[in-house]
């Protein structure tokens, strides 16, 4: 199913929609294989253990995805900020 | 190896709460296309056509074929002049006609061309001179 960048797919904190429209395209930008892992680590809750079953991967290859998943999020995210910021 | 950092943005991320997704909308089974149809459905349908198609050739192949009618009419007016009908001169009008139907029909409308006795007149023939007003 493709993903729709322009609806909201998380409730922000403290209303900060411009910090969840950032994370929302942080997330689209990475690949499928990544994403899943981050989302199911980090709001499923789930451990790699757990998300290489389910994902038919050793939860090494999970908790690998998952590091280099969270640089690239990382990295995304504060890049966008950092570049808003400097506009501004 | 998580750094601090690491834990940090997680940390960060998940004060972020997935909004719940909308329910997948249910497929309502009100109408029937042909391909959701049933195996067996589609073949009884198909038999019935079938069987319907055979029905409509058959009848059509045992049709009764009308003979040529305008050989016919072309034979009666040919016709010899008026004689009394008997036996004899409607077996030989049987025996020359073209056909059963064509010497059925001249004969029937001889029978109704006869003379009339002298001093009488035919009562249809009377009335359709007559001016009827309704």
């Amino acid at each position: 199913m493709p993903l729709d960048i322009d609806s909201a797919w998380f409730s922000p904190p403290d209303r900060d929609y411009a910090a969840e429209q950032n994370l929302r395209r942080a997330l689209a930008d990475l690949p499928d294989d990544q994403r899943e892992v981050i989302v199911l680590h980090i709001w499923g809750e789930l451990t790699f253990s757990e998300i290489g079953d389910l994902l038919s991967v050793s939860s090494n290859t999970a908790a690998s995805r998952y590091r280099y998943a969270l640089a690239k999020l990382r990295g995304s995210m504060f890049a966008k900020e950092d570049s808003c910021a400097d506009s501004r | 190896v998580q750094t601090r950092d690491d834990e940090q943005f997680e940390v960060y991320l998940k004060r972020f709460h997935p909004i719940a997704p909308e329910p997948v909308p249910i497929l309502r089974v009100g109408r029937a296309s042909w391909l959701s149809l049933s195996l067996g459905t589609r073949l009884a349908a198909a038999a019935a056509i079938l069987v319907i198609g055979t029905g409509i050739v058959h009848i059509r192949s045992n049709r009764v074929v009308v003979p040529n009618t305008a050989h016919d009419i072309a034979f009666a007016e040919r016709r010899a002049p008026l004689e009394p009908l008997t036996m004899r001169s409607a077996n030989a009008w049987l025996a020359t006609a073209p056909s059963f139907k064509a010497a059925v029909d001249d004969l029937a409308f001889r029978s109704q061309t006869s003379p009339l006795p002298q001093g009488k007149q035919s009562a249809v023939a009377v009335l359709s001179k007559e001016k009827i007003r309704l």
